[in-house]
């Protein structure tokens, strides 16, 4: 009976673990990242197959136009989808690329009559096709590195605008420097073309830039790296102050996804056999953001759909623009500009209608289908870890030697306190904390309590970094955090939940909880193990793959605290637990964070107004009155404490 | 030094168009939290308009009042047609569906005129000069400089001093409280947009009497560099909208003059650069308090 | 507000009787999937004073909220002077009579006083708007003497004023205050609430959400005490006062094994040492 029901357990929590299976670690996540690759990949051939079947030239043509914007457009996927910053810049980068290509591997004798004698001795080299995708891809990557420096220090975060006209420069200015710059360019007339008559790519040329962007592609978004990224592009201040660096993350995305739109642009310029700057201008990023959007710019698969959608609309209105149709009394709307317009349309009603396209986030690798596969391909290969979770949810109970986390160091002597001394901190010349202290040690659980506006929780916007003080000085552990980053704070052993949630919405409750143990270094495979056990603990092990913004407010704070903790942080900051909860949530939160903090040795600094709740938590209680620390000691202490009871009843 | 004053009226005429639109820009932006990229249509279909018009033989004197009115229009129509319904939407969702109307009244123009530009003629003292101190001015600039001051006054006029400007300067301020006050969130969107509309078609009286040509994307560049002044002064100022504009404006003639003429052509892109680098160091404009915290 | 012996129009609160003004039935506030207010009911008569206390995020501001129309209820109805007005936006309630001062004030930073007053008052002719704003400038006399000034540059009291004569300027029947002491010193607050004490004695009806909550039911008909979105107890503000087991559980007094807290709030409860001075 016993048995029975543990293995029952056991199924549910392998269950658990295989869910989005393909962001965990090891060889089933390439297995997973492969099959999915192939199956896009063999979907888009397919369609393409059985259009070209129909025969004519122009079939063939579009075919591999497809498979080349197909690759522009995952490769923006990489960065818009992952990050959330909207890139007019792309298809810039593209330019640079196209020109790059065709500068190198036009030939010689041909290349002396478009431009004459180019600097940089252009005019003399001439490489092969596919050695000079490659040389012009690394050209356009130092490009982007430039460019990627600037966003980044802009702190860019979803959409930004200004991370946004940075792209839009990149764009304008590529596009003025290739009108301009005739010597290497050719200018606005020809541009570079290639000889008539030079072999065009093969359609194998195509296929390859497909495959290669959608198993990078694919490969970044299940990678520690990319769901980093897409914890920032839900919430970039919860995920600093949880550990996580936003600028590494951009600007991996950035460049995994300018250097396949630079492969792809090679391609493009080389099919039609020239570059001029039009051709990579406001009409191919309008016609690649509109395939992106279409599909859904938060998965590959919607960015591949959409292009395969978008490439279907501009052949109808192609050939309803062509002169082999009869369009009888329509005649009007038969004109150039109907792909245009088409395209505008599209993407507005997309917009208002649907904005995160047809499939939002759903990837391919989602399939059941392809989670079946899976469990046959962890049968094949039984090596596959499958993470073991601490055995009862009766947390006080387990032994700490079952923890999935490390055991905590015991305090060193001197070191495991927090302590901030002296911190003022004014807005617009409003003093919202004047001279605060606060000192918590490892183990300990302290109350910060205060009428509303007494500075409770920018005292934890200061430990965290998110507000800086005019002056004052915080400690954790021996070591200053003064002047540190938001997200080298969480490092250091800080974590905290917000007053008011702030989920990656987006992102599974697995996910969520994940991404956080990522960030603090965990190996994938670790990552799970914690998040699983972590969730499981908090009692959400049945809603592991649901999306965070489909949850209860209960479970919202719930995995809030998962969230934080799964860092095991030094000291973890929780920013009103319980507002919201009924009294019996309240004890049971009590008896979790309690818990909590056993586990993970850490102190604990708590903001909350439910009295009863901090009565029955904490050690020991500050309370802060318009900024100031007005009393300090045991709740006892505090309760009976004339000034305490002064500002908070007003007796 | 008459170099130098030249430069400077012909700057601040320059300017002054970049600054009536980044107004409108951030007038738009302060009620909705929306950068339209769709503000240069307004000038694009006031350019058609006016070519239409000329056509049956109007005037300038026709034209002009033409221009306004249908600036005003086509801002209060794009508004009830697409951007209602994106008011609660993402600043994703918010800029794409701008990027949208901006193709689909370029590619209207394409499909029902034609993708070449149509010419009307251009008022016959647009080349005129004016000496004042010895120094030789542009017609144009003068009145530009003029028109600006005089939209300037009017915006600023409306917005101190009439219940709607208050309506807007709230609601741009917080439009929750403003709701709760009694304002009517789609009275006062749309006279923000009818008075960016506005300051829209004055600059685009300017734009058209210099260039006396309607193309399908001939609101481009001037909505870009609007949306870059509004930006360098930092969105949902509205004093900071013409400041940027003014300096956009000066930064622009003092590249042209300085600048080599091999490079003439790369103003545009030189410019995007220059407020890229600026944005790198102050994302949230000149005239922001902090840099990059954020609170 | 409670059961209701007279008629349905009028009913009883301690020795008073009231008309009914605005009725809020069975109302649910949802933000995405996490409810805010669970089947919310609560009847206000005209010229009642209605305190409505609880721990945060137990749904006061959206109570409030739903009374003003920035949130729509999911369920339920509000129903005002008799007529049903769920759907309708803040604008046409602030038209029918009610006015809010938000939690934070929500002072127009940039405007300057008077302007953050003829805002207040936008709904009337403008003939009037600069009467009651003069009127009000008169009243407060602070407002009056910074007049021209931003109104971002005012401190937390005068900014508290303003947004109190702000939602007066429209002559309100109906004015919900969310925190009106919020961050205020004990003095500027003491002024608040006698300025409550004044509003309701002139007649008008009010909904006040408060932290002080002793304070508040001073100053209070009735009282109304809300728990993760749920009504929990109701009753007249004394009954509410003077018992212990409900208040203190909300100032967390219960659980405390007899230390000093209890006791000395239960010594309070009967004492009302402001209210000496307003007559």
């Amino acid at each position: 009976m016993k048995m029975a029901s543990r293995s029952r357990e056991q199924k549910h929590r392998d269950r658990v673990a295989r869910r989005g299976w393909i962001s965990g670690g090891g060889p089933s996540r390439l297995a997973g990242v492969f099959l999915g690759a192939a199956l896009l990949f063999a979907a888009v051939v397919l369609i393409g197959l059985g259009y070209t079947a129909g025969g004519g030239a122009s079939r063939e043509t579009l075919f591999t136009t497809l498979l080349i914007n197909a690759t522009v457009v995952v490769g923006m996927q990489v960065f818009i989808g992952n990050t959330g910053i909207l890139s007019f810049g792309h298809v810039g980068f593209g330019a640079v690329a196209g020109y790059a290509f065709a500068i190198l591997a036009v030939d010689v004798e041909w290349k002396r009559r478009l431009i004459g004698d180019a600097p940089f001795g252009a005019s003399d080299v001439s490489i092969p096709a596919e050695a000079a995708i490659a040389a012009a891809t690394g050209l356009t990557l130092v490009v982007a590195v430039i460019v990627g420096l600037g966003m980044v220090r802009s702190g860019a975060a979803t959409g930004d605008i200004a991370a946004t006209v940075i792209t839009l420069a990149v764009l304008f200015a590529v596009y003025e420097t290739a009108i301009n710059w005739t010597d290497i360019t050719g200018g606005n007339r020809g541009g570079i073309s290639f000889r008539p008559g030079t072999a065009m790519p093969g359609r194998s040329h195509a296929y390859a830039g497909f495959g290669l962007a959608l198993v990078i592609a694919l490969l970044y978004r299940s990678s520690r790296s990319g769901r980093l990224a897409r914890a920032s592009r839900e919430d970039d201040l919860a995920a600093r102050s949880l550990g996580v660096n936003p600028a590494r993350h951009q600007m991996l995305a950035l460049l995994l996804s300018v250097g396949l739109v630079a492969v792809g642009a090679c391609l493009r310029v080389w099919l039609s056999g020239t570059v001029s700057p039009e051709r990579f201008f406001i009409d191919y990023t309008l016609l690649t953001l509109t395939m992106l959007v279409v599909g859904g710019r938060n998965s590959v698969t919607g960015a591949v759909a959409g292009t395969v959608i978008v490439t279907g609309l501009t052949e109808v209105t192609r050939l309803l623009s062509g002169p082999d149709f009869n369009p009888g009394p329509f005649d009007f709307v038969i004109r150039p500009g109907l792909t245009d317009i088409c395209l505008g349309l599209a993407m507005l009603g997309f917009m208002i209608l649907r904005p995160n396209g047809l499939l939002h986030d759903r990837e391919i690798t989602d399939l059941p289908g392809l989670r079946r596969l899976n469990r046959l391909q962890r049968a094949l290969a039984p090596a596959s870890p499958i993470p073991k979770t601490p055995k009862s949810f009766d947390v006080e109970s387990a032994p700490i030697e079952d923890s999935p986390w490390p055991r905590p160091a015991p305090p060193a002597d001197a070191g495991h306190l927090l302590e901030v001394a002296d911190v003022t901190v004014e807005f617009d010349g409003l003093v919202v904390l004047s001279q605060a202290h606060l000192s918590v040690a490892k183990g300990r659980i302290c109350g910060l309590i205060g009428p509303n506006g007494a500075g409770k929780t920018t005292m934890l916007n200061v430990l965290t970094g998110i507000v800086s003080a005019s002056s004052g000085h915080a400690v954790v552990c021996g070591r200053s955090i003064d002047g540190m980053a938001i997200h080298r704070r969480a490092r250091s052993g800080i974590a905290r939940t917000f007053q008011n949630l702030r989920l990656f919405a987006d992102l599974t409750v697995l996910e969520n909880v994940e991404v956080v143990a990522l960030a603090h270094g965990a190996t994938p495979d670790s990552a799970r193990r914690q998040a699983v056990a972590m969730i499981e603990l908090n009692q959400l092990g049945d809603m592991a793959s649901r999306r965070a913004r489909h949850l209860d407010y209960g479970a919202s704070k719930r995995l809030e605290l998962a969230r934080a903790a799964v860092s095991h942080p030094q000291f973890l900051l929780l920013d009103e637990p319980t507002s919201g909860f009924s009294e019996a949530e309240s004890r049971l939160i009590v008896q979790q964070i309690r818990a909590i903090a056993a586990r993970i040795g850490c102190g604990v600094v708590v903001i909350d107004h439910d009295l009863a709740f901090i009565t029955a938590i904490c050690d020991e209680v500050y309370c802060l009155d318009q900024g100031s620390v007005i009393a300090h000691g045991s709740v006892a202490e505090i309760r009976s404490h004339p000034e305490v009871r002064a500002a908070y009843t007003g007796e | 030094m008459t170099e130098i004053v030249q430069q400077l009226v012909d700057g601040l005429g320059r300017g002054g168009e970049y600054a009536l639109i980044a107004l409108g820009v951030g007038l738009i932006f302060g009620v909705m939290r929306m950068v339209n990229f769709a503000h240069g249509e307004l000038i694009t279909v006031s350019a058609y308009a006016s070519y239409g018009l000329a056509l049956t033989g109007a005037t300038w004197w026709i034209l002009v009042p033409g221009i306004v009115v249908t600036a005003i229009l086509t801002s209060v129509l794009v508004e009830f047609v697409a951007f209602r319904w994106v008011r609660s939407a993402t600043d994703f969702a918010m800029l794409l569906t701008s990027f949208g109307v901006h193709f689909v009244v370029q590619a209207a123009f394409v499909m029902f005129v034609s993708a070449s530009s149509r010419h009307f003629a251009r008022p016959a003292w647009i080349t005129s000069t004016v000496t004042i101190g010895g120094i030789r001015f542009e017609a144009i600039d003068l009145g530009i400089i003029a028109a600006t001051a005089l939209s300037l006054a009017f915006t600023v006029w409306v917005l101190q001093h009439t219940v709607y400007g208050m309506a807007i300067r709230a609601a741009a301020e917080d439009f929750d409280t403003a709701r709760l006050l009694g304002v009517r969130s789609d009275q006062v969107i749309r006279m923000a947009f009818a008075l960016a509309g506005l300051l829209a078609g004055i600059a685009a009286v300017f734009f058209l009497m210099r260039t006396g040509r309607a193309a399908p994307s001939a609101g481009l560049i001037p909505m870009l560099k609007g949306v870059l002044a509004a930006l360098i002064g930092g969105l949902g100022r509205l004093q900071g909208a013409v400041i940027g504009g003014l300096l956009l404006g000066l930064v622009e003639i003092l590249l042209v003059s300085r600048l080599p003429d091999s490079v003439d052509g790369m103003v545009n892109g030189i410019v995007f650069v220059l407020v890229a680098v600026l944005f790198i160091f102050r994302p949230t404009g000149i005239l922001a308090a902090g840099s990059s915290q954020r609170p | 507000m409670f059961d209701n012996p007279l008629t349905d129009k009028a009913y009883q609160v301690g020795s008073k009787t009231f008309d009914e003004l605005l009725a809020v039935e069975s109302v649910e506030v949802s933000y995405g999937p996490i409810r805010a207010l669970y089947g919310i009911s609560l009847t206000v008569g005209s010229g009642e004073t209605i305190a409505l206390i609880g721990p945060n995020g137990a749904g006061k501001t959206s109570l409030l909220n739903a009374v003003i129309g920035m949130r729509r209820p999911s369920q339920g109805r509000v129903r005002w002077k008799g007529r049903d007005i769920t759907g309708l936006p803040p604008q046409q309630r602030i038209r029918l009579g009610m006015a809010l001062v938000p939690e934070h004030r929500r002072i127009l930073g940039t405007l300057t006083v008077e302007e953050n007053l003829l805002v207040g008052a936008i709904t009337l002719p403008r003939r009037l708007r600069q009467t009651r704003a003069d009127e009000l400038m008169e009243r407060f006399d602070i407002l009056g003497r910074k007049r021209s000034q931003r109104a971002g540059l005012l401190s937390g009291g005068e900014a508290q004023q303003l947004a109190i004569a702000r939602a007066l300027m429209a002559s309100p029947d109906l004015l919900l205050m969310d925190e009106p002491t919020l961050g205020l010193a004990p003095l500027v607050a003491a002024q608040v609430f006698e300025l409550i004490d004044e509003l309701r004695r002139s007649g008008m009806t009010l909904i006040v959400v408060e932290q002080n909550a002793r304070r508040a039911l001073e100053s209070a008909d009735s009282a109304c005490i809300l728990r993760t979105g749920q009504i929990v107890e109701q009753g007249p503000a004394q009954q509410i006062a003077a018992r212990d087991d409900i208040f203190g559980s909300f100032l967390g007094d219960t659980p405390v094994d007899g230390d000093a807290g209890s006791p000395d709030g239960r010594r309070q409860t009967g004492q009302a040492p402001t209210k000496s001075g307003h007559d």
